[in-house]
Protein backbone atom coordinates (compact mmCIF):
# COMPACT_ATOMS: atom_id res chain seq x y z
CA UNK A 1 0.00 0.00 0.00
CA UNK A 2 1.48 3.32 -1.05
CA UNK A 3 1.77 6.18 1.38
CA UNK A 4 1.87 9.80 0.30
CA UNK A 5 5.10 11.64 1.22
CA UNK A 6 3.11 14.06 3.36
CA UNK A 7 2.00 11.21 5.59
CA UNK A 8 5.50 9.86 6.18
CA UNK A 9 7.20 10.10 9.57
CA UNK A 10 10.75 9.42 10.69
CA UNK A 11 11.07 5.86 11.90
CA UNK A 12 8.91 4.32 9.18
CA UNK A 13 10.65 1.68 7.10
CA UNK A 14 10.59 1.41 3.30
CA UNK A 15 9.27 -1.85 1.90
CA UNK A 16 10.71 -1.24 -1.58
CA UNK A 17 13.74 0.29 -3.32
CA UNK A 18 13.06 3.88 -4.43
CA UNK A 19 14.41 5.08 -7.77
CA UNK A 20 14.30 8.50 -9.33
CA UNK A 21 12.97 9.11 -12.86
CA UNK A 22 16.37 8.24 -14.32
CA UNK A 23 16.42 4.87 -12.61
CA UNK A 24 19.09 5.92 -10.11
CA UNK A 25 18.67 4.17 -6.77
CA UNK A 26 17.90 6.75 -4.11
CA UNK A 27 17.05 4.60 -1.10
CA UNK A 28 17.12 0.89 -0.51
CA UNK A 29 14.34 -1.30 0.77
CA UNK A 30 14.33 -1.54 4.59
CA UNK A 31 15.81 1.92 5.00
CA UNK A 32 14.52 3.62 8.10
CA UNK A 33 13.14 7.00 7.11
CA UNK A 34 14.46 10.17 8.69
CA UNK A 35 13.54 13.81 8.21
CA UNK A 36 16.57 14.14 5.98
CA UNK A 37 15.78 11.37 3.54
CA UNK A 38 12.06 12.22 3.43
CA UNK A 39 13.14 15.70 2.44
CA UNK A 40 15.46 14.21 -0.18
CA UNK A 41 12.64 12.16 -1.70
CA UNK A 42 10.49 15.26 -1.90
CA UNK A 43 13.21 17.14 -3.69
CA UNK A 44 13.35 14.33 -6.28
CA UNK A 45 9.63 14.76 -6.91
CA UNK A 46 8.68 11.37 -5.47
CA UNK A 47 5.03 11.53 -4.45
CA UNK A 48 4.46 8.25 -2.64
CA UNK A 49 6.34 5.21 -1.37
CA UNK A 50 5.54 1.80 0.09
CA UNK A 51 6.36 1.31 3.72
CA UNK A 52 6.28 -1.61 6.11
CA UNK A 53 3.00 -1.85 7.98
CA UNK A 54 -0.29 -0.17 7.07
CA UNK A 55 1.13 3.29 7.32
CA UNK A 56 -2.06 4.57 8.83
CA UNK A 57 -1.12 3.55 12.35
CA UNK A 58 1.17 5.88 14.26
CA UNK A 59 4.60 4.28 14.14
CA UNK A 60 5.43 4.95 17.74
CA UNK A 61 2.47 3.11 19.21
CA UNK A 62 3.64 2.24 22.67
CA UNK A 63 3.49 -1.43 23.53
CA UNK A 64 3.87 -2.47 27.14
CA UNK A 65 7.39 -3.87 26.73
CA UNK A 66 8.51 -0.77 24.87
CA UNK A 67 7.25 1.42 27.72
CA UNK A 68 9.02 -0.71 30.32
CA UNK A 69 12.23 -0.54 28.32
CA UNK A 70 11.89 3.20 27.96
CA UNK A 71 11.49 3.66 31.71
CA UNK A 72 14.55 1.58 32.51
CA UNK A 73 16.72 3.25 29.86
CA UNK A 74 15.57 6.70 31.01
CA UNK A 75 16.53 5.87 34.58
CA UNK A 76 20.03 4.86 33.49
CA UNK A 77 20.29 8.01 31.42
CA UNK A 78 19.26 10.26 34.26
CA UNK A 79 22.05 8.85 36.41
CA UNK A 80 24.52 9.37 33.60
CA UNK A 81 23.40 12.95 32.97
CA UNK A 82 23.00 13.78 36.63
CA UNK A 83 23.86 17.37 37.44
CA UNK A 84 23.80 18.37 33.78
CA UNK A 85 20.09 18.52 32.99
CA UNK A 86 19.62 22.20 33.71
CA UNK A 87 21.17 22.68 30.29
CA UNK A 88 18.19 22.36 27.89
CA UNK A 89 20.47 21.04 25.15
CA UNK A 90 21.68 18.21 27.38
CA UNK A 91 18.06 17.44 28.26
CA UNK A 92 17.21 17.22 24.57
CA UNK A 93 20.23 15.00 23.94
CA UNK A 94 19.26 12.71 26.81
CA UNK A 95 15.64 12.37 25.71
CA UNK A 96 16.56 11.78 22.09
CA UNK A 97 19.19 9.23 23.04
CA UNK A 98 16.66 7.40 25.21
CA UNK A 99 14.22 7.14 22.33
CA UNK A 100 16.83 6.04 19.82
CA UNK A 101 18.30 3.42 22.14
CA UNK A 102 14.84 2.02 22.89
CA UNK A 103 14.01 1.95 19.17
CA UNK A 104 17.23 0.12 18.39
CA UNK A 105 16.78 -2.45 21.14
CA UNK A 106 13.16 -3.05 20.10
CA UNK A 107 14.26 -3.55 16.50
CA UNK A 108 17.05 -5.96 17.40
CA UNK A 109 14.75 -7.96 19.67
CA UNK B 1 46.96 24.70 30.87
CA UNK B 2 50.71 25.00 30.60
CA UNK B 3 51.37 22.59 27.77
CA UNK B 4 55.08 23.22 27.56
CA UNK B 5 55.58 22.16 31.13
CA UNK B 6 53.64 18.92 30.66
CA UNK B 7 55.12 17.66 27.43
CA UNK B 8 58.59 16.72 28.80
CA UNK B 9 56.86 14.47 31.39
CA UNK B 10 54.87 12.81 28.67
CA UNK B 11 57.89 12.35 26.50
CA UNK B 12 59.48 10.44 29.30
CA UNK B 13 56.57 8.04 29.54
CA UNK B 14 56.08 7.80 25.82
CA UNK B 15 59.79 7.12 25.27
CA UNK B 16 59.79 4.39 27.87
CA UNK B 17 56.76 2.68 26.50
CA UNK B 18 58.18 0.01 24.26
CA UNK B 19 56.95 -0.49 20.71
CA UNK B 20 54.87 2.67 20.58
CA UNK B 21 53.80 2.60 16.96
CA UNK B 22 55.22 4.75 14.20
CA UNK B 23 53.20 5.61 11.14
CA UNK B 24 53.47 3.15 8.25
CA UNK B 25 56.09 4.08 5.68
CA UNK B 26 53.53 4.50 2.92
CA UNK B 27 51.57 7.01 4.98
CA UNK B 28 54.76 8.95 5.70
CA UNK B 29 55.64 8.95 1.99
CA UNK B 30 52.16 10.15 1.13
CA UNK B 31 52.40 12.95 3.68
CA UNK B 32 55.61 14.26 2.14
CA UNK B 33 54.10 14.04 -1.36
CA UNK B 34 51.00 15.86 -0.18
CA UNK B 35 53.23 18.65 1.10
CA UNK B 36 55.16 18.82 -2.17
CA UNK B 37 53.60 21.38 -4.52
CA UNK B 38 55.16 19.61 -7.53
CA UNK B 39 53.61 16.24 -6.80
CA UNK B 40 50.97 15.01 -9.22
CA UNK B 41 47.97 12.72 -8.75
CA UNK B 42 49.93 10.13 -10.70
CA UNK B 43 52.86 10.33 -8.23
CA UNK B 44 50.53 9.89 -5.31
CA UNK B 45 48.62 7.09 -6.96
CA UNK B 46 51.89 5.30 -7.75
CA UNK B 47 52.93 5.21 -4.11
CA UNK B 48 49.55 3.97 -2.94
CA UNK B 49 49.08 1.27 -5.57
CA UNK B 50 52.46 -0.24 -4.66
CA UNK B 51 50.71 -1.47 -1.53
CA UNK B 52 47.88 -3.76 -2.54
CA UNK B 53 46.34 -4.07 0.91
CA UNK B 54 46.29 -0.31 1.39
CA UNK B 55 44.81 0.18 -2.08
CA UNK B 56 42.03 -2.31 -1.37
CA UNK B 57 41.23 -0.70 1.98
CA UNK B 58 41.21 2.77 0.50
CA UNK B 59 38.87 1.87 -2.35
CA UNK B 60 36.59 -0.03 -0.01
CA UNK B 61 36.29 2.99 2.25
CA UNK B 62 35.78 5.42 -0.61
CA UNK B 63 33.03 3.24 -2.09
CA UNK B 64 31.26 2.65 1.22
CA UNK B 65 28.50 4.61 2.87
CA UNK B 66 31.26 6.92 4.14
CA UNK B 67 30.48 9.07 1.12
CA UNK B 68 27.51 7.24 -0.34
CA UNK B 69 28.57 8.07 -3.88
CA UNK B 70 26.08 6.77 -6.42
CA UNK B 71 28.76 5.51 -8.79
CA UNK B 72 31.62 3.15 -7.95
CA UNK B 73 35.13 4.64 -7.87
CA UNK B 74 37.28 2.07 -9.58
CA UNK B 75 40.83 3.42 -9.32
CA UNK B 76 43.03 5.20 -6.84
CA UNK B 77 43.66 7.96 -9.40
CA UNK B 78 39.91 8.58 -9.71
CA UNK B 79 39.65 8.78 -5.94
CA UNK B 80 42.53 11.27 -5.76
CA UNK B 81 41.07 13.48 -8.48
CA UNK B 82 37.64 13.41 -6.89
CA UNK B 83 38.62 13.95 -3.27
CA UNK B 84 41.96 15.74 -3.33
CA UNK B 85 45.34 14.99 -1.76
CA UNK B 86 44.52 15.99 1.79
CA UNK B 87 41.39 13.88 1.93
CA UNK B 88 43.23 10.86 0.53
CA UNK B 89 46.02 11.28 3.05
CA UNK B 90 43.50 11.35 5.88
CA UNK B 91 41.61 8.36 4.51
CA UNK B 92 44.85 6.37 4.34
CA UNK B 93 45.60 7.33 7.90
CA UNK B 94 42.10 6.22 8.86
CA UNK B 95 42.53 2.79 7.34
CA UNK B 96 46.00 2.38 8.90
CA UNK B 97 45.34 3.42 12.49
CA UNK B 98 43.68 0.29 13.81
CA UNK B 99 46.48 -1.95 12.57
CA UNK B 100 49.04 0.09 14.51
CA UNK B 101 47.56 -0.82 17.87
CA UNK B 102 47.52 -4.56 17.77
CA UNK B 103 45.54 -6.62 20.22
CA UNK B 104 47.62 -8.38 22.85
CA UNK B 105 46.85 -11.69 24.45
CA UNK B 106 47.35 -10.48 28.05
CA UNK B 107 44.67 -7.84 27.82
CA UNK B 108 40.91 -8.03 27.57
CA UNK B 109 40.30 -7.55 23.86
CA UNK B 110 36.56 -7.25 24.31
CA UNK B 111 37.17 -4.13 26.40
CA UNK B 112 39.63 -2.75 23.83
CA UNK B 113 36.97 -3.19 21.16
CA UNK B 114 34.49 -1.07 23.12
CA UNK B 115 36.98 1.78 23.30
CA UNK B 116 37.55 1.55 19.55
CA UNK B 117 33.78 1.49 19.02
CA UNK B 118 33.54 4.76 20.92
CA UNK B 119 36.36 6.28 18.86
CA UNK B 120 34.74 5.16 15.61
CA UNK B 121 31.38 6.51 16.78
CA UNK B 122 32.96 9.84 17.60
CA UNK B 123 34.68 9.93 14.19
CA UNK B 124 31.36 9.26 12.48
CA UNK B 125 29.62 11.92 14.56
CA UNK B 126 32.35 14.40 13.69
CA UNK B 127 31.87 13.71 9.99
CA UNK B 128 28.10 14.11 10.25
CA UNK B 129 28.33 17.35 12.23
CA UNK B 130 31.01 18.60 9.83
CA UNK B 131 28.71 17.97 6.88
CA UNK B 132 25.84 19.62 8.73
CA UNK B 133 27.75 22.86 9.27
CA UNK B 134 29.33 22.76 5.82
CA UNK B 135 32.89 22.12 7.01
CA UNK B 136 35.01 20.92 4.11
CA UNK B 137 37.78 18.78 5.53
CA UNK B 138 35.55 16.08 6.93
CA UNK B 139 38.20 13.39 6.48
CA UNK B 140 40.42 15.24 8.93
CA UNK B 141 37.54 15.50 11.40
CA UNK B 142 37.13 11.74 11.04
CA UNK B 143 40.77 11.17 11.95
CA UNK B 144 40.37 13.57 14.87
CA UNK B 145 37.43 11.55 16.15
CA UNK B 146 39.33 8.28 15.78
CA UNK B 147 42.30 9.65 17.69
CA UNK B 148 40.69 11.80 20.36
CA UNK B 149 40.87 8.99 22.92
CA UNK B 150 43.92 7.24 21.51
CA UNK B 151 45.60 7.98 24.84
CA UNK B 152 43.27 5.46 26.48
CA UNK B 153 44.22 2.82 23.91
CA UNK B 154 47.89 3.55 24.68
CA UNK B 155 47.18 3.10 28.39
CA UNK B 156 45.39 -0.22 27.86
CA UNK B 157 48.12 -1.66 25.66
CA UNK B 158 51.26 -0.17 27.16
CA UNK B 159 50.65 0.59 30.84
CA UNK B 160 47.93 -1.95 31.68
CA UNK B 161 48.65 -2.09 35.43
CA UNK B 162 48.18 1.62 35.83
CA UNK B 163 45.18 1.51 33.54
CA UNK B 164 43.58 -1.04 35.85
CA UNK B 165 44.08 1.32 38.81
CA UNK B 166 42.58 4.16 36.79
CA UNK B 167 39.53 2.06 35.91
CA UNK B 168 39.03 1.04 39.53
CA UNK B 169 39.27 4.64 40.78
CA UNK B 170 36.91 5.84 38.03
CA UNK B 171 34.31 3.27 38.97
CA UNK B 172 34.63 3.59 42.76
CA UNK B 173 34.45 7.36 42.81
CA UNK B 174 32.01 7.62 39.89
CA UNK B 175 34.13 10.26 38.17
CA UNK B 176 35.28 11.01 34.65
CA UNK B 177 38.23 8.83 33.65
CA UNK B 178 40.48 11.80 33.01
CA UNK B 179 40.19 12.89 36.65
CA UNK B 180 41.41 9.47 37.78
CA UNK B 181 44.18 9.63 35.15
CA UNK B 182 45.35 12.99 36.43
CA UNK B 183 45.39 11.66 40.00
CA UNK B 184 47.29 8.50 39.18
CA UNK B 185 49.50 9.49 36.23
CA UNK B 186 49.78 13.25 36.60
CA UNK B 187 48.29 13.76 33.13
CA UNK B 188 45.33 12.49 31.12
CA UNK B 189 44.62 10.67 27.85
CA UNK B 190 44.26 13.93 25.93
CA UNK B 191 47.85 14.77 26.89
CA UNK B 192 49.05 11.34 25.77
CA UNK B 193 47.17 11.75 22.50
CA UNK B 194 48.73 15.16 21.98
CA UNK B 195 52.18 13.75 22.55
CA UNK B 196 51.52 11.00 20.01
CA UNK B 197 50.20 13.54 17.49
CA UNK B 198 53.41 15.53 17.85
CA UNK B 199 55.55 12.42 17.40
CA UNK B 200 53.60 11.52 14.30
CA UNK B 201 54.10 15.03 12.90
CA UNK B 202 50.40 15.58 12.59
CA UNK B 203 49.08 19.00 11.58
CA UNK B 204 48.59 21.48 14.41
CA UNK B 205 44.86 21.29 13.86
CA UNK B 206 44.71 17.59 14.73
CA UNK B 207 47.05 18.04 17.65
CA UNK B 208 44.80 20.77 19.06
CA UNK B 209 41.64 18.72 18.56
CA UNK B 210 43.09 15.79 20.47
CA UNK B 211 44.64 17.88 23.24
CA UNK B 212 41.59 20.05 23.91
CA UNK B 213 38.53 17.95 23.16
CA UNK B 214 37.46 18.15 26.84
CA UNK B 215 37.73 21.93 27.02
CA UNK B 216 37.44 23.51 23.56
CA UNK B 217 37.31 26.99 25.05
CA UNK B 218 40.93 26.60 26.13
CA UNK B 219 42.21 26.58 22.56
CA UNK B 220 43.43 29.77 20.94
CA UNK B 221 42.83 28.38 17.46
CA UNK B 222 40.79 25.65 15.73
CA UNK B 223 37.84 26.22 18.04
CA UNK B 224 35.42 25.01 15.39
CA UNK B 225 37.15 21.67 14.81
CA UNK B 226 37.74 21.04 18.51
CA UNK B 227 34.11 21.87 19.26
CA UNK B 228 32.96 19.35 16.67
CA UNK B 229 34.90 16.53 18.32
CA UNK B 230 33.80 17.67 21.79
CA UNK B 231 30.13 17.56 20.83
CA UNK B 232 30.44 14.35 18.85
CA UNK B 233 32.05 12.70 21.89
CA UNK B 234 29.07 13.70 24.03
CA UNK B 235 26.50 12.49 21.50
CA UNK B 236 28.37 9.23 21.09
CA UNK B 237 28.42 8.63 24.84
CA UNK B 238 24.72 9.42 25.12
CA UNK B 239 23.93 6.86 22.40
CA UNK B 240 25.99 4.20 24.17
CA UNK B 241 28.11 3.64 21.08
CA UNK B 242 31.07 1.79 22.54
CA UNK B 243 32.42 2.85 25.90
CA UNK B 244 34.61 5.72 27.04
CA UNK B 245 35.55 4.20 30.38
CA UNK B 246 33.30 6.23 32.65
CA UNK B 247 29.62 6.17 33.61
CA UNK B 248 29.17 9.92 33.89
CA UNK B 249 28.72 12.45 31.10
CA UNK B 250 31.07 15.39 30.72
CA UNK B 251 29.36 18.79 30.66
CA UNK B 252 28.57 20.27 27.26
CA UNK B 253 30.90 23.20 26.72
CA UNK B 254 28.77 26.28 26.15
CA UNK B 255 31.24 27.99 23.88
CA UNK B 256 31.57 24.90 21.71
CA UNK B 257 27.81 24.70 21.28
CA UNK B 258 27.55 28.41 20.41
CA UNK B 259 30.45 28.12 17.97
CA UNK B 260 28.72 25.50 15.82
CA UNK B 261 25.21 26.99 16.11
CA UNK B 262 23.49 23.60 15.75
CA UNK B 263 19.71 23.95 15.89
CA UNK B 264 18.30 21.99 18.81
CA UNK B 265 15.66 20.65 16.41
CA UNK B 266 18.40 19.10 14.28
CA UNK B 267 20.05 17.22 17.12
CA UNK B 268 17.74 14.25 16.62
CA UNK B 269 18.55 13.93 12.94
CA UNK B 270 22.29 14.04 13.68
CA UNK B 271 22.00 11.38 16.38
CA UNK B 272 19.87 9.10 14.20
CA UNK B 273 22.41 9.32 11.43
CA UNK B 274 25.23 8.55 13.84
CA UNK B 275 23.46 5.43 15.03
CA UNK B 276 22.74 4.31 11.50
CA UNK B 277 26.17 5.00 10.06
CA UNK B 278 27.93 3.27 12.93
CA UNK B 279 25.97 0.17 12.07
CA UNK B 280 27.01 0.33 8.43
CA UNK B 281 30.64 1.45 8.79
CA UNK B 282 31.75 -0.73 11.67
CA UNK B 283 32.17 -3.76 9.42
CA UNK B 284 34.79 -1.90 7.36
CA UNK B 285 37.36 -1.71 10.12
CA UNK B 286 39.21 -4.49 11.88
CA UNK B 287 40.12 -3.95 15.50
Amino acid sequence: MSTSLNDLSPGMILSEDIHNFQGLLLLKKNTRLSDKNIHMLKSWGISSVRIVGKGTEKYNKNTKSENELKVSVLNEMKKKFSGLLEDPVMEEIMNTATELIVQKRMKNG
Amino acid sequence: MDNNKKIPDLDRIVRHVRDLPTLPRTVLKITSLVNDPQASAKDLSGVITDDQVLTARLLRLVNSSFYGFPKKIATVTNAIVLLGFDAIRNLLLTTSIFGLFKRKSEIDNAVLEKYWDHSLGCAIGAKIIGNYIGYEKIEELFVGGLLHDIGKIVEILFIPDQFEKICAATKEQNILMRIAEEDILGFNHADIGQSLAIRWNMPARLETIIANHHSPDETTQFLKETSIIHISDILCRSLDIGWSGDDVMPALNEQAWKELAIETDDVRMIMEEMQQEFGSLKGLFEY
